[in-house]
């Protein structure tokens, strides 16, 4: 990424991708890739070195949009600070523009909370489907009972998902949250996370 | 009609058509290479230049009206050399062209002058 630089001051992003006009003369974009950098520079374009400092998961925080200066012969884009999405719900008040078919106190926002429960939710709903047969056929024949080994799995699965909805619910900060999905490794070299996994699927 | 034969080079000023018998050609000029290359239109209408480094291509001088001109650029030995024009230069999509980087490669582009610009006419990139 490159940005043209007037005066000691930042003007623009350029699109290395087609030429570029400074003054009275037009540059071919290929000085974006055949020009050294201080060739660039010499026409006030600079390569921009991008401080991450700011940028947080995205899944978790709004990052602002990158700004740019120039100070000793470096263009710099940095971010702001981020702002944490909402863990909870964020519901309909009154003065809010609201659709139709919402009304006071309905979700306008799902909060990351409600997120990650709808996902854990969907997992389990997946794992148990393929066993939901056996369940069926017991209801529906005399002569049918469902394996203890579907069963206890079944059970598992149950168990597990209201282990991480009780998890996922305790947290009070994004970094919390954020947290409990990251891995690390143990000292017998397996990677885990403080987040309860479902059990292998059968 | 009036017809007008020209049997030697002279300056000649006319309101009628011309005929030659034989081709009627402006022989290739060569420019002077250097970090800002000049063209005098007038005295190269056709012309090259070979490129021994990035270079800029100044505005032309002498051109008319009506005029049309051209200029193949050459790569050196090295190859990859930038041509940056002047703004009187006017591309197609107001894109200055990028030409070929091959050693030795060659790059033709043909302008007709309004007086004032270069526009376009033609470009062949990368002629082998």
């Amino acid at each position: 990424m490159f940005a043209l630089v007037e005066n000691n001051q930042f003007i623009k992003i350029v699109n290395s991708n087609k030429g570029i006009t400074i003054g009275e003369n037009q540059y071919p974009k290929s000085i974006f890739s055949l020009w050294s950098n201080s060739e660039r520079e010499a026409i006030g374009i600079y390569e921009v070195v991008v401080d991450n400092t700011n940028l947080k998961d995205q899944e978790y925080w709004i990052n602002t949009n990158m700004t740019y200066t120039f100070a000793d012969g470096v263009v710099t884009g940095s971010y702001g600070t981020a702002t944490a999405r909402p863990l909870d719900d964020v519901l309909f008040v009154e003065g809010d523009e609201i659709p139709s078919d919402k009304a006071v106190g309905d979700v306008k926002q799902q909060g990351l909370k409600g997120q990650k429960i709808k996902v854990i939710k969907e997992q389990a709903g997946g794992l148990l489907a393929p066993t939901d047969w056996h369940v069926i056929k017991e209801v529906e024949t005399s002569d049918y009972v469902v394996p203890t080994e579907i069963t206890d799995y079944r059970t598992q699965v149950r168990a597990k998902s209201n282990e991480m909805e009780t998890q996922i619910n305790a947290c009070t900060t994004v970094d919390e949250l954020k947290a409990l999905y990251e891995y690390t490794e143990q000292e017998n070299g397996t990677f885990t996370r403080p987040l309860a996994e479902f059990p292998e699927e059968l | 009609m009036s017809i007008l034969k020209v049997d030697s080079m002279q300056c000649v000023s006319t309101d009628t058509s011309i005929s030659m018998n034989n081709a009627v050609y402006f022989p290739t000029g060569t420019l002077t290479d250097g970090a800002t290359i000049n063209w005098n239109v007038f005295d190269n209408p056709t012309c090259q230049v070979t490129l021994g480094g990035n270079r800029t291509l100044a505005a032309p001088t002498n051109m008319v009206d009506g005029g049309f001109y051209s200029i193949l650029i050459i790569q050196d030995g090295t190859g990859s050399r930038t041509l940056t024009f002047n703004s009187v230069y006017k591309f197609n999509a107001a894109t200055a062209p990028t030409l070929t980087t091959t050693a030795g490669g060659k790059d033709l582009l043909i302008f007709r002058s309004d007086g004032t610009n270069m526009l376009e006419a033609g470009r062949s990139i990368g002629i082998a």
